[in-house]
């Protein structure tokens, strides 16, 4: 009985990770709900360079893994003039976001870091 | 123990994880075949030319949203899990073609743990050309976990779904919409790219599961590994892009396989081989070429398996298309430095590839077993040798077939002219796609001063509009406001059945035809056979694409080119002509002051349908400072046109040297 409550404890822990491993569970931050950029649309026009000049800066103080390995940055509007700046950045499989949000001045008043999800290539 | 042994079942009999290409390697191999494309095919140069104005090719810090963006978001994308794409789920699992399939798993990835035959995707081709594409429902093992699973997914990225998005990318009415369209259809076309990419992922064309998420536990890729270890450095190729047109490939499936090679023989490998790298019409498939000429990392050689396991594949053979037979007998042929991160660490045996298909050293290397008993042949491909090797042939292939791709997808090109009158334009466009048009329509939109974009008017293509033909279309003037008009057809272009009546060809429609060269990335020497943006292409010699944006220098817009590059040049292009018609030919002309240098007047021809119409010779005594310095003189000549195309050459003439006459702002305007 005490072997087989040790084998099912075993069994246990061996699927828990299992599931973490395929579904790709890390312990990283959680996916915010709501979505950080809902209400904003993709923006095409020129960001204003305070904007440009603070999301450089943020860039350049990732660590050198992830400025290496940033897929690709995105910018936004929300409708009233506020803007965000998406860099979507891949480390091990693993997708993080990190979202810079300015207010109508330009200022960055958020920003928000986390793990939107996983790839498999 | 008994933990470890339940841990190492669960994830050995745990479905699918399968990895292809990692995603930083994708990226790079989008980013080089994006810029091989847009140096030599003015198909997709002109096609970004005409949307310039709602989307530019590249990102700056400013405007991080890009063609070029777009594409390798798209490329990096494709790999997303069900957590990040709820509606593609686990897309990787349909990254997958086996060109010698003929099951009804229907080459899609059937192999699943331990090697048992079990269908897991549809194949690759499949999951990229179906609008919407339905992906199988994979329901996953190890009830009642499930792993791997993955259902009720669709691909809203597959190449018609990228027609679609082109579409309203071209004719909405509002920009903003036009630019998001215009965003998700170079967004497709990446994640298009990246599936045509895979299959030169030799594990992903021979039917080999891989479980990277597992690390060194089980069946991880030692190629992914390879390659994204070491990304930075990777051989991208000489540049170069697909003839897909010179190799005879008329549609899509093309790309990844021509039914040429079936695997009962290597004369296509051969035939593929000896053709290559300029494509002719024994080019293979990307899928065809990798499976016959690469082993995966457990689907190894043909002598290794009966013909009925499904590690089996008839090439490459250790017996013929190695050196085996010399190197079993004599261990030291095959000896040399095994080469790891840090250097050489003593020695070992290796396979070279010497025939069937592609020839390079160090496909396989004997492991400890097989250079104990040479005669049984034990090999592997994790070797770092053998990879680099591999990713030495397979990348490049990857860049310049992907870079193809671009070219076909943007392929529908036009010529367009207009000639005004008090009542009404008549307008002739051509169809300069190389492919017949059918079952189509044109449209004309115009502009208007706040990127409203309206349909003008629009014609029903009846019949079959032939290469080099053109029709005309007729529409009150009045109803103009800006003249800022763009041309759209809409219909079958070719034979492809992935595209039968969602093509897409498109062109700038202007009163007056115009072309100072704009548009370039960065100062360069354009040698014969590449084009210049605005359709212009490099007859011989070589030419400068010149930015003179710094010091102001152009005559017009930022961009200028000089008639002699290293040595003197020629350009030409084509513009839509009415027969009949007398056009005035203008453009600005300057001396390239370094001439004074070497004591030379240049002189340049120019010539409609190679008669020629004059010569000019700047003698100047000119200097770069400004553009009023370099003194830039406008000349023009008059002719009548004769055909629907007029071909239109500057050619620097009777000058030596990297000095030659410059040239901007030519324009034609019928009189």
């Amino acid at each position: 009985m005490k072997n087989m409550t040790k084998y099912s404890n075993y069994f246990g822990f061996a699927l828990a990770l299992c599931v973490m491993i395929l579904s790709g569970c890390s312990c990283s931050a959680p996916k915010p709900t709501p979505d950080p950029l809902a209400g904003f649309h993709p923006y095409y026009k020129i960001l204003n360079q305070s904007i440009v000049t603070d999301y450089q800066d943020y860039i350049q103080k990732l660590s050198p893994k992830e400025h290496n390995n940033i897929a690709y940055i995105e910018s936004f509007e929300d409708g009233t003039a506020q803007h965000a700046v998406e860099i979507m950045i891949e480390l091990n499989h693993t997708n993080w976001r990190h979202i810079l949000i300015y207010d109508k001045d330009n200022k960055r008043i958020k920003t928000i870091k986390y793990v939107s999800g996983h790839s498999a290539s | 123990m008994k933990a470890k042994f339940i841990i190492t079942l669960c994830l050995a009999l745990s479905g699918a994880d399968s990895f292809g290409h990692d995603q930083n390697v994708h990226r790079a191999i989008t980013a080089n075949a994006e810029a091989s494309a847009y140096v030599h095919s003015s198909a997709y140069a002109d096609f970004l030319n005409t949307i310039s104005s709602d989307f530019p090719r590249l990102s700056q810090p400013n405007q991080p949203r890009s063609a070029t963006n777009s594409i390798i978001k798209g490329s990096n994308n494709e790999d997303f899990k069900q957590d990040e794409d709820p509606i593609g789920g686990y897309r990787s699992l349909n990254h997958f073609y086996d060109p010698l399939d003929t099951t009804t798993y229907d080459k899609g990835l059937s192999d699943s743990p331990p090697d048992r035959r079990e269908m897991v995707g549809i194949n690759s081709f499949k999951w990229g050309s179906v609008s919407n594409s339905v992906g199988y429902n994979f329901p996953g093992d190890i009830w009642p976990l499930n792993f791997g699973r993955n259902v009720n997914t669709s691909n809203i990225w597959s190449w018609p779904n990228a027609r679609g998005y082109e579409w309203l990318g071209l004719t909405a009415t509002n920009q903003i919409q036009r630019q998001t369209n215009l965003d998700n259809m170079f967004r497709a076309v990446g994640q298009v790219m990246h599936l045509l990419e895979d299959t030169t992922q030799p594990q992903h064309v021979r039917n080999e599961q891989h479980l990277d998420s597992l690390g060194k536990i089980a069946w991880e890729s030692p190629i992914e590994d390879w390659g994204n270890a070491n990304v930075a450095n990777l051989n991208y190729g000489d540049g170069s892009m697909l003839d897909w047109r010179g190799a005879g490939f008329t549609k899509l499936e093309d790309f990844w396989d021509r039914h040429l090679y079936n695997g009962s023989s290597s004369a296509a490998l051969n035939a593929d081989n000896n053709e290559n790298p300029n494509g002719g019409l024994n080019t293979l498939g990307l899928a065809e070429w990798c499976n016959g000429n690469f082993l995966g990392a457990r689907h190894l050689y043909a002598e290794y398996y009966q013909t009925n396991d499904i590690r089996y594949y008839p090439y490459p053979s250790r017996n013929t298309s190695t050196d085996y037979k010399q190197t079993s007998v004599n261990l030291a042929l095959g000896i040399q430095p095994l080469i790891l991160k840090n250097g050489p660490q003593g020695q070992a045996i290796y396979l070279n590839k010497t025939g069937d298909g592609v020839t390079f050293p160090d496909q396989s290397r004997f492991d400890y077993f097989g250079a104990k008993f040479p005669h049984f042949g034990m090999i592997t491909i994790n070797d770092n040798n053998v990879l680099s090797n591999y990713h030495n042939v397979f990348i490049p292939k990857a860049v310049q077939y992907s870079a193809g791709l671009l070219d076909y997808f943007f392929r529908g090109t036009l010529a367009s002219t207009i000639i005004s009158n008090t009542l009404q334009y008549t307008t002739l466009v051509i169809n300069t796609s190389g492919q017949s048009f059918s079952n189509g329509t044109f449209y004309i939109y115009e502009d208007d001063t706040n990127a409203v974009r309206t349909l003008v008017t629009q014609t029903n293509l009846s019949g079959t509009l032939a290469n080099n033909n053109g029709i005309t279309m007729i529409f009150s003037n009045a109803t103009l406001s800006t003249n800022n008009l763009v041309v759209v057809y809409q219909g079958t272009i070719g034979t492809d059945p992935v595209e039968s009546g969602i093509s897409l060809a498109v062109g700038a429609l202007n009163l007056v035809w115009h072309s100072s060269f704009e548009f370039g990335a960065v100062n360069s020497t354009i040698e014969a056979g590449n084009h210049l943006p605005e359709g212009w292409v490099v007859d011989f010699g070589d030419v400068d694409l010149v930015v003179g944006a710094a010091d102001g220098t152009a005559y017009d817009g930022n961009w200028f080119v000089d008639l002699n590059g290293w040595v003197p040049g020629g350009i030409s292009t084509d513009v839509a002509t009415i027969p009949g018609q007398s056009y005035t030919l203008g453009f600005a002309y300057a001396r390239n002051p370094g001439s004074q240098d070497e004591d030379i007047v240049p002189q340049a021809q120019i010539l409609a349908n190679g008669n020629l119409l004059g010569t000019v010779a700047p003698d100047d005594m000119n200097d770069w400072d400004t553009r009023a310095d370099l003194d830039w003189h406008t000349a023009s000549y008059v002719f009548t046109a004769t055909s629907a195309l007029t071909h239109l050459t500057f050619q620097s003439f009777d000058t030596d040297g990297a000095s030659g006459v410059l040239l901007d702002a030519v324009s034609l305007t019928p009189n």
